[in-house]
């Protein structure tokens, strides 16, 4: 554990004789006010507080750290030192990731074990160990995720404000928060453990959420791996990013969705694969704003391709076309094994594959504008995506319900996939839109040479 | 120029606005201490960024000991030491700790790190100041630890981007010997400055750069691109409008410039060529007090190769 120097550096600026003794001291005054105060004892709600302060120095104070383990050294200046040490990325990483928040952690784990003491007596000691299984998890994938997300941020910009470290925060801890809380929810009192589904398999829903949460906490670290190989000028294929989009639509894909208020006409589409193509579009919109789009990019991309440079083509390709590709694709598949038994007659089946289609040229529209409004400046890129941004939601929002009150429902279809209407009303509209986006993104990237 | 120790060939760098490097093509001969000077926003940084292989530039090749920086970049890190222009410290850490972390990471074994500590201390003067907070020291001092954490791990070649920002005179007598020391040790060194007289008491070489091209490149010493002859100084005890004539007629000489009773030109054809001007001055009865070749210096190198004044 010590073989890293950034683990051991940040050791140095976190863990002061002070500090040292200061933690400890802190959490056993508070857990012995709990206790002892009216002769409580150790109980579920001694077991409460001590998760709260969990939860406090982990989630709110830890993912501040990760966040900031990054981007402080961007802002001191010192980050040009580290991208240009000898020191390998996977121990930058696991220096970082641990490093920083070492101390949280000093004091979480002194939360853990009151904890995992005060639920002792009431809870199996199987279920104490996978709560504190699913707390740690839950943890470092916080952490993982949020250092990761400031890593992807600092691919675009040098300049961090309270605000992006926040969205960092707010985005990691929602993240793990969900599994941790599905999973605490599942652990009933002595042994009785409530059931999920996966892939047919009925498993318990704390160990399968613990589970999944140490295979995304996974997934993350090798994201802070892949990002810091990036800072330190390794080249990268997409094959890490795109091995992830795969994990998480089969992930998904696998998952229970029967007591969901599904819409009728979507229950003839193959549940697992509609998963897995809502996971890869949500994926490809998370990327395309996320990812680089400086001009010079793609200057050097269309440089590669006319050089014939395939690999470098891959690397600089924006992941979001590349993800977009595995969303259509399911999407198609989807389409494909579609229930017919379903429908009385054939054209309800071609209307939901059409709107199937429609929903895919969406997709496309929306990563295509994301990229046209990127590249017609020069500069700030984070400000074009706000406003990219701004523009979908006027989309979806104002615009539909504008036609809706003046009663001009037939254009409704440039703004949502329709579903179960005629094939020309659903299919043209976006058909449409996609030829205008890409014209104007054809036009912008012949302005770049 | 010994033998070719970074050799950089078509460079191009763009930013999202702007073209920064313009095929640049230098070679830094090994041992050498190379001054990079050029005016503000001419590409200083971004070329010695992309020499770190801390950026990647648009196209072009850079070698460093015959390593491709853009395929290979953590294999030249190892080999470099770079001091960035606006550089950071650990400000929490003591000085001892700065040097021994960036020993660590620098790969340097654990019973070296003791030793390394202290003789980069030693070598910049700061032994006195090991167990201080860097966030306590100097401006100059700081700049000192800085120096001392791009050279611990002993780099082959080191890239100073205005090392002697921020330092007292003193200091940068220091530096400069400091300099001369690194070279006799075997490294190989690029230093930007805008102090080019200091420049000049350690540099060997000498690059100009300009609007991301290169103006000039080769040894301090007589080897710059514009040999255009020596710089002749003619001082008359008068006035006299002869002299530009004069001047005019002369075979060999160039940028003639007339103020008062003071004539500059620059001459070339060597000690033969200056007699026969100083004859046929005397010879027309110009009242001739002083008639001297100025020493050049890196100022008029860099001017000449910019053609205009130097930032």
């Amino acid at each position: 554990m010590m073989g890293s120097p950034e683990f051991r550096r940040n050791l140095w600026l976190e863990f002061s004789p002070h500090r040292l003794i200061a933690m400890p001291v802190i959490l056993i005054a508070l857990f012995l006010l709990t206790t002892l105060g009216g002769h409580r004892g150790l109980n579920e709600s001694s077991g409460s507080i001590a998760a709260f302060a969990f939860i406090v120095l982990i989630f709110v104070w830890g993912t501040r750290l990760a966040a900031e383990a990054v981007i402080g050294e961007v802002q001191d200046r010192t980050w040009d030192q580290q991208r240009l040490s000898a020191t390998g990325a996977w121990q930058m990483a696991w220096g970082k990731l641990f490093g920083a928040t070492a101390y949280a952690w000093y004091g979480g784990l002194i939360c853990l074990g009151f904890y995992a003491v005060s639920r002792a007596a009431h809870l199996t000691p199987g279920a104490v160990l996978t709560a504190v299984g699913l707390y740690i998890a839950a943890g470092v994938f916080a952490h993982a995720l949020s250092l990761g997300l400031s890593l992807q941020a600092v691919q675009r910009r040098r300049a961090f404000g309270r605000v992006q470290v926040l969205w960092y925060q707010v985005v990691a801890v929602v993240a793990a928060g969900i599994p941790l809380y599905a999973g605490l929810k599942g652990l009933g009192g002595n042994g009785a453990y409530a059931m999920t589904h996966w892939f047919g398999h009925s498993i318990s829903m704390a160990h399968f959420m613990l589970a999944a949460l140490a295979v995304f906490a996974a997934w993350s670290v090798a994201g802070v791996y892949a990002l810091i190989r990036l800072e330190m000028m390794h080249r990268h294929g997409p094959w890490a990013w795109l091995g992830f989009v795969v994990f998480a639509m089969i992930f998904f894909g696998g998952l229970d969705y029967l007591p969901w208020n599904i819409p009728v006409i979507l229950t003839a589409l193959p549940g697992g694969l509609s998963a897995a193509f809502i996971v890869a579009a949500i994926a490809t919109y998370a990327i395309a704003f996320g990812e680089p789009k400086q001009r010079v990019r793609f200057r050097r991309l269309a440089h590669e391709w006319q050089g014939g440079q395939w690999e470098r083509v891959l690397e600089l390709m924006p992941r979001s076309v590349l993800t977009l590709g595995l969303a259509a694709g399911a999407a198609m598949a989807a389409g494909v094994m579609a229930d017919t038994t379903h429908f009385s007659n054939m054209a309800g089946v071609a209307e939901i594959r059409l709107a199937v289609l429609a929903t895919v040229l969406f997709v496309i529209r929306d990563i295509g504008f994301v990229y046209a409004i990127s590249l017609k400046h020069e500069t700030g890129t984070g400000n074009a995506d706000a406003r990219a941004f701004l523009y979908l939601v006027v989309a979806y929002t104002l615009l539909p319900a504008l036609a809706q009150t003046l009663d001009l429902t037939p254009l409704l279809a440039f703004f949502w996939p329709q579903w179960g209407e005629a094939a020309l009303l659903t299919i043209v509209p976006p058909l449409m839109e996609v030829a205008v986006i890409g014209f104007l993104l054809r036009r912008r990237l012949a302005s770049l040479a | 120029m010994t033998d070719a120790f970074v050799t950089v060939e078509d460079l191009v760098f763009e930013y999202p606005a702007n073209r920064a490097l313009q095929g640049v093509g230098v070679t830094i001969g090994q041992g050498a201490i190379t001054a990079l000077v050029g005016p503000n926003g001419a590409g200083k940084t971004t070329l010695m960024r992309c020499l770190a292989g801390l950026q990647e530039p648009f196209s072009g090749r850079i070698a460093i000991a015959g390593i491709d920086v853009n395929l290979h970049p953590r294999q030249t890190h190892k080999r470099l030491g770079y001091l960035a222009d606006s550089f950071g410290l650990y400000e929490d850490l003591s000085v001892r700790r700065c040097l021994t972390y960036m020993a660590w990471v620098q790969g340097c074994a654990a019973a070296e790190t003791g030793r390394l500590v202290l003789a980069a201390a030693d070598r910049l003067d700061i032994t006195d100041r090991l167990e201080e907070k860097a966030g306590a020291l100097s401006r100059g001092l700081k700049q000192r630890l800085a120096i001392a954490q791009a050279i611990i791990h002993q780099p082959e070649f080191l890239i100073l981007d205005e090392p002697a920002s921020g330092l007292d005179p003193d200091a940068r007598f220091r530096l400069s010997n400091l300099l001369g020391q690194l070279r006799d040790d075997g490294m190989t060194l690029l230093v930007s400055s805008h102090i080019l007289s200091e420049l000049e008491d350690y540099a060997t070489d000498l690059i100009v750069i300009r609007d991301g091209r290169i103006a000039s490149q080769g040894p301090m010493t007589g080897a710059s691109d514009i040999d255009q002859g020596e710089r002749l100084t003619i001082t008359l005890a008068a006035p006299d409008a002869r002299l530009e004539t004069i001047l005019s007629a002369e075979d060999g000489v160039s940028a003639i410039g007339i103020e008062k009773r003071t004539g500059r030109c620059r001459i070339t054809g060597g000690e033969a060529a200056r007699r026969d001007l100083l004859k046929n001055l005397l010879d027309a009865g110009l009242d001739v007090i002083d008639f001297h070749v100025e020493e050049e210096h890196l100022r008029d190198t860099y001017m000449a190769a910019l053609g205009g004044e130097p930032e």
